[in-house]
C-alpha cells in the first residue's frame, strides 16, 4: 500500500480563473494542496515559496509564456513540471519536452487523468536519481 | 577522182551509217516510221551509188548508162519519200495513191531505160568539174511530172501535218522536215542555173536532208530550228558586213586608186584586212550586242535576269519576298502563264507553298509537298530539272498519287527545277506552260538550273532565316509573357537579361540591373554556401526548383528558385511564392488561434462537468448550481465566438457585393436597446437614446447594422459599472451620420488600444473585472462599420469610460456599394 506521508501540493499556473477553481476544487477533494498563480512570475515566486510537488503549467499566458517559465524552472528546481495548453501543435510538443517539461497535455484534459499523471509523475520523478517514497 | 565522186563516196558512208544507226537494233524492232526512213535512205544510197559510177566514168558510154539508172532512181525519190512521210504522220487514208505512185515509177523508169535517146540526148564533158554532164529531152520533164506531183504531195502532208501539230514539239520536229526539203529543192534548183550546174550541189542537199531527218525522227528533244536558223544568219550578218566592206574598199582601191594587180594589191589586201578586223572588233560587239536585244530578246533578257538573280537574292532575307521576286521574273523573263514555288520547311519537314504566280482562284493545289513525294525523291535522285513528259513516263514517277498528279495538272507544269544547295533539295520550282505555248528548250532548262542552283543557297539562308526568326519570336514570346521570372546569366554570372515576371520579382529597373553581377542585385546570399546558385555553378548539373528567400535592398521575397545551366551561361527561374507563403502563415496561424480559442471553454465545460459528475463532491447544492452556470455560460461563449466567426468568413466572402437600402438608425437603435433592456436593468444601468427623428437615412444592410449596434450597446452595458449611464447619440455632419456610444464603465488600458481590432484580443481591463468575452466583438463592429464604407473611432481611459464614434455615410440613392479592399 502506497501511503502518502504529508499532503502533495499541486500549484497551478493558469490566466484563467475558471481553470484555477475547478482545479483547485477537483484537486482539493483529492486530498491535495492547491497553490495557483496568475502569471509566470507569480509561479516563479512562489515555487521558491512553497515547494510544490508538481506544477501544472498553461503555455498560453500573456507576459511570461508557459515555455520561457519551464525553461526558468529548470533554472533552479527539478520538480516536475506538467505543460497544458489548447494548442496542439507537434512543433509544441518537441519545445516542451526540450525546455524540460516532464509532461504536455493538451486541453480540454479530463480532470481525472490529469490527476493521474501527477500521481504517476510524483511518485516515479524521471529527473530525480532515487526518492525517498517506495512503492510496493 | 573528182568533186562529185569525193561526195558521192561520202554521201554513201553517211547513208550507210545512217542505215546503220536506224538498223542498231534489229530490223524487227525497227519502227514503221524507221522502216520507211530506211527505204528512202536506201534509195538515196542507189543514187549516190550511180552518182559515183557517173562520176567515175570516163568514156560517154558508162556515163550514159550510169546517168539512165541514176535517172531512174531519182523518178522515184519524192514517192519514196512521201510513203516515208505518210508513215511519220500516220496517214492511212488513200491507201491506192502510194501503189499508183509505185506503178507510175516504175512506168517512167522502164520507158527511161529502154527509150533513153528521147530523155537523155547526151552527154558532155564538164572541164571544170572533171565529169560528165547530162543533156536531157524534153519528155524528161514529162515523165518527172508524177515524181513533181509527189513532191507537191509531200509539201502537203508536211503542211497538213503541221497544222495538226498536237504540240509544240511535233511542230518543231516537222520544222526540221520543212527545212530538209526546203534544202533538196534548193539542192534541185541549182539544177537549172548553169553556173552551179557543173557542182553536185543536189547531190549535197540530198545528203544534208537525210540528216535533218534523221535529227527530227532520233531525237526526243529538239534545238528549236527556227531559232537556230535565226541565231545562224544574224550572227552571220556582221561577218558579212564586214566582208561586205572590206571588199568594196578593195574595189575602191582597185578602181579609184587605180592600182595595178600585182603584190601591191595582195600586200593592200592583206593590210586592210588586218585593219578592217581590228578597227571593226568593237563594231562587231555592239552590232552583236544590238541584234541579240533585238532578235534575242529572250536569251538576252534571259541572261540578265540569271545576273539579276544572282545579285539581288543574296541581300534578301526574307523568304517570302524572296521566292516572290524570283518567281516573278521568270515568270515575266521566260513568259510563263503559271508557277509555284515550293520551299522545304524545317519544322514541319514538308515543302510548303511560299510564292504562287497565276493560280490565284484555283482549288486544289496542294499547299504542301511531303518529304516523300515522287516528284521530290527524283528531283533528289536526279538532281536536274523534270519535264511534263518524264512526269508522264518516268517509272521513279508512277508512284503519283491522283490528287499529286492532279495538283501539278492544275498549275499546268511543264518544268520542275530543284534547288539544291549543297546536294540538299531546299526548294521545288514548278513552272506551268509558257505563253506561246513551245516547250522549254534546252537552253532555257540549263538557265533555270543555273539559276536554280545560284539561288539555291540564298533560298536557304532566307529559308533558315525566317525560320529561326519565327522560333527567336516564339521563345520571345514564351519568356516574355511566362509567369514566372527568368533570368539570364552570363558564365561570369552577371545578369543578360530579365523577362518581365523577374522584373517584378527582383523590383529593380532592367536598365539599372542588366551586367551587373547577380550577388550586386540579389545579395552575397544567393551565390555562397548552400544556394541553389552556387551548387549549379559547382557541380554544372540542373538544381530543381527550391525555396529561397531572395533580399533585395529592403524587400524579402520568398521565391522558388530552381538553376539551369546552359552552355555559355546559367537560366533561372523564379516563381514568387511570397504571397502564397503569407497565407499559409496565416492560415496555420488561424488553425492554431482558433483552435487554441475553441479550446480553453470547451476545457473549463468539461472540468466542471466532471466536478458535477462526482460522487463525493461534497459540495452543496449552491455550488452545484454555481457550476452549471459556469458551463452555460461557457457554452455561450463558445457559441458566441462560433457565430462572430462565422459572421466575419462571410462578411469576407460578400466582399464584393453587400445589399444595401436606405435605413432609419433611430429604428435600430431602438430594437437594440429593448433587446438589451433586461441586461442593463439587471445591474441598474440607464440607457439614454438621442437620435433625432428627422435624422436622414443612412445606406445600410440591416443584419450588419443591427450587429454593429448591437454590438457596440452590449460592450458599453457589459463594460458599465453597477448603476451607471450609457449614452447613443446620432447627429448628421455634412454627408455622413455620426453615431457617439459612450460609457463610463471600466475603460480600456493604455497598452490594449492598439490591439482593440485584433481578433480575440481580450483587454486586461476586462479580464480584471471578470467579464469574459469573446474577443471577436469589436473586429466584426470594424469589419461592418468598414462594409458600409464608414469609420471607426475609439476613446477610452481606464477607470473611467469608453467612447466609440462610428461615422456613416448618408443614402445617395444607389441601391448596392460595392466594396474591393
Amino acid at each position: 500500500m502506497a501511503e502518502i506521508t504529508d499532503p502533495l501540493t499541486v500549484m497551478i499556473v493558469d490566466d484563467d480563473e475558471l481553470i484555477r477553481r475547478v482545479v483547485t476544487i477537483y484537486f482539493g477533494h483529492r486530498g491535495y494542496r492547491v497553490i495557483s498563480a496568475v502569471t509566470g512570475q507569480e509561479c516563479l515566486e512562489k515555487i521558491a515559496l512553497d515547494e510544490p510537488d508538481a506544477v501544472l503549467l498553461d503555455v498560453t499566458m500573456p507576459g511570461l509564456d508557459g515555455w520561457e517559465v519551464c525553461r526558468r524552472i529548470r533554472g533552479f528546481s527539478t520538480v516536475p513540471v506538467i505543460m497544458l495548453t489548447a494548442r496542439a501543435q507537434e512543433s509544441d510538443r518537441d519545445l516542451g519536452l526540450a525546455v524540460g517539461a516532464d509532461a504536455y497535455i493538451t486541453k480540454p484534459v479530463s480532470l481525472k487523468e490529469l490527476e493521474a499523471k501527477v500521481r504517476a509523475i510524483v511518485q516515479h520523478p524521471p529527473s530525480a536519481g532515487s526518492t525517498d517514497t517506495f512503492q510496493i | 577522182m573528182n568533186l562529185p565522186a569525193f561526195i558521192s563516196l561520202g554521201g554513201i558512208l553517211c547513208y550507210g551509217g545512217l542505215m546503220a544507226l536506224v538498223l542498231r537494233r534489229g530490223f524487227r524492232e525497227t519502227g514503221t516510221v524507221h522502216r520507211f526512213f530506211l527505204l528512202y535512205l536506201v534509195f538515196m544510197t542507189l543514187w549516190q551509188c550511180s552518182a559515183l559510177m557517173v562520176s567515175l566514168a570516163r568514156d560517154v558510154q558508162t556515163a550514159l548508162v550510169w546517168y539512165v539508172v541514176m535517172s531512174a532512181v531519182v523518178l522515184g525519190q519524192f514517192l519514196a519519200y512521201s510513203m516515208f512521210l505518210r508513215a511519220f504522220f500516220s496517214i492511212h487514208d488513200h491507201r491506192l495513191l502510194p501503189w499508183i505512185g509505185l506503178l507510175l515509177w516504175v512506168v517512167s523508169s522502164l520507158l527511161v531505160l529502154l527509150y533513153r535517146q528521147y530523155f537523155i540526148l547526151g552527154v558532155y564533158w564538164n572541164e571544170r568539174t572533171d565529169f560528165y554532164l547530162p543533156v536531157f529531152g524534153p519528155m524528161t520533164s514529162l515523165v518527172a511530172i508524177p515524181n513533181y506531183a509527189f513532191l507537191v504531195y509531200a509539201i502537203y502532208l508536211l503542211y497538213q501535218g503541221y497544222r495538226r501539230a498536237g504540240s509544240a514539239l511535233e511542230r518543231i520536229r516537222i520544222r526540221y522536215l520543212f527545212l530538209g526539203l526546203a534544202v533538196v529543192l534548193g539542192g534541185t534548183l541549182a539544177n537549172f542555173v548553169p553556173l552551179l550546174k557543173a557542182y553536185p550541189v543536189d547531190l549535197v542537199a540530198n545528203i544534208v536532208n537525210a540528216f535533218l531527218i534523221a535529227y527530227a525522227i532520233f531525237r526526243f528533244q529538239l534545238l528549236d530550228i527556227s531559232v537556230v536558223i535565226r541565231k545562224g544568219l544574224l550572227y552571220s550578218i556582221p561577218t558579212m558586213a564586214i566582208g561586205v566592206a572590206y571588199f568594196l574598199a578593195l574595189s575602191f582601191a582597185y578602181n579609184w586608186l587605180h592600182l595595178t594587180l600585182g603584190y601591191q594589191f595582195f600586200l593592200l589586201s592583206v593590210v586592210l584586212a588586218i585593219v578592217t578586223a581590228l578597227a571593226a572588233q568593237p563594231f562587231r560587239d555592239t552590232l552583236q550586242g544590238w541584234l541579240d536585244r533585238l532578235f534575242f530578246r529572250e536569251k538576252y533578257d534571259s541572261s540578265l535576269m540569271l545576273q539579276r538573280l544572282s545579285r539581288t537574292s543574296a541581300t534578301l532575307l526574307d523568304i517570302h519576298k524572296l521566292t516572290d521576286m524570283i518567281l516573278d521574273d521568270i515568270a515575266r523573263t521566260l513568259h510563263i502563264s503559271a508557277g509555284a514555288f515550293y520551299i522545304k520547311h524545317e519544322g514541319s519537314g514538308q515543302f510548303a507553298l511560299r510564292a504562287q504566280r497565276g493560280l490565284d482562284g484555283v482549288a486544289g493545289i496542294e499547299r504542301r509537298l511531303r518529304d516523300d513525294h515522287p516528284v521530290a525523291v527524283w528531283l533528289r535522285t536526279y538532281q536536274t530539272t523534270l519535264t511534263r513528259q518524264q512526269v508522264d513516263t518516268s517509272p521513279g514517277l508512277v508512284g503519283l498519287w491522283a490528287r499529286e498528279r492532279k495538283s501539278l495538272q492544275l498549275i499546268g507544269a511543264e518544268l520542275v527545277v530543284p534547288l539544291l544547295a549543297r546536294d540538299y533539295l531546299t526548294g521545288i520550282l514548278i513552272l506551268g506552260r509558257k505563253l506561246s505555248d513551245l516547250p522549254y528548250a534546252l537552253d532555257e532548262q540549263r538557265t533555270l538550273m543555273t539559276l536554280a542552283n545560284q539561288t539555291a543557297v540564298a533560298v536557304e539562308n532566307a529559308r533558315l532565316f525566317s525560320e529561326m526568326a519565327a522560333e527567336k519570336e516564339r521563345t520571345a514570346a514564351i519568356v516574355e509573357h511566362s509567369f514566372a521570372g527568368i533570368v539570364l546569366l552570363d558564365s561570369e554570372l552577371r545578369i543578360v537579361s530579365l523577362n518581365p515576371a523577374a522584373e517584378t520579382i527582383i523590383g529593380r529597373d532592367p536598365e539599372i540591373v542588366l551586367g551587373t553581377p547577380l550577388r550586386d542585385v540579389l545579395g552575397p546570399g544567393i551565390v555562397n554556401g548552400k544556394s541553389s546558385l552556387r551548387k549549379a555553378v559547382s557541380t554544372g548539373e540542373r538544381v530543381a526548383p527550391r525555396e529561397e528567400t531572395l533580399v533585395v535592398g529592403d524587400r524579402r521575397r520568398d521565391v522558388l528558385l530552381g538553376v539551369t545551366p546552359l552552355r555559355d551561361g546559367y537560366l533561372l527561374s523564379l516563381a514568387d511564392v511570397t504571397q502564397l507563403k503569407e497565407v499559409e502563415r496565416l492560415k496555420s496561424d488561424i488553425v492554431a488561434n482558433v483552435s487554441h480559442e475553441f479550446r480553453t471553454p470547451l476545457a473549463i465545460i468539461k472540468a466542471y462537468t466532471e466536478l458535477l459528475m462526482e460522487d463525493d463532491q461534497g459540495g452543496d447544492a449552491a455550488s452545484r448550481q454555481e457550476y452549471l452556470a459556469i458551463i452555460d455560460a461557457e457554452t455561450n461563449r463558445l457559441a458566441a465566438m462560433v457565430g462572430q466567426l462565422l459572421d466575419l468568413a462571410r462578411l469576407e466572402a460578400d466582399r464584393g457585393v453587400i445589399a444595401m437600402a436606405p435605413l432609419g438608425l433611430g429604428e435600430t437603435v431602438d430594437e437594440v436597446a429593448k433587446l438589451l433592456q433586461p441586461q442593463a436593468d439587471a445591474r441598474n444601468i440607464a440607457v439614454d437614446i438621442c437620435v433625432p427623428r428627422d435624422l436622414p437615412a443612412v445606406s445600410a444592410n440591416k443584419e450588419l447594422l443591427t450587429t454593429l449596434v448591437r454590438n457596440l450597446l452590449d460592450n458599453a452595458v457589459k463594460f458599465s459599472r453597477e448603476g451607471g449611464k450609457v449614452e447613443v447619440v446620432a447627429s448628421r455632419e455634412r454627408d455622413a451620420i455620426v453615431l457617439h456610444v459612450v460609457d463610463q464603465g471600466i475603460g480600456i488600458s493604455e497598452e490594449d488600444l492598439p490591439h482593440l481590432f485584433e481578433k480575440f484580443h481580450r483587454g486586461s481591463t476586462a479580464k480584471e473585472a471578470g467579464i469574459r468575452g469573446t474577443g471577436l466583438g469589436l473586429v466584426l463592429t470594424k469589419q461592418a462599420v468598414e462594409a458600409h464604407g464608414g469609420m471607426i473611432r475609439v476613446e477610452s481611459k481606464r477607470g473611467h469610460g469608453t467612447r466609440i464614434t462610428v461615422t456613416l455615410p448618408l443614402h445617395d440613392g444607389t441601391g448596392t456599394v460595392s466594396l474591393d479592399g
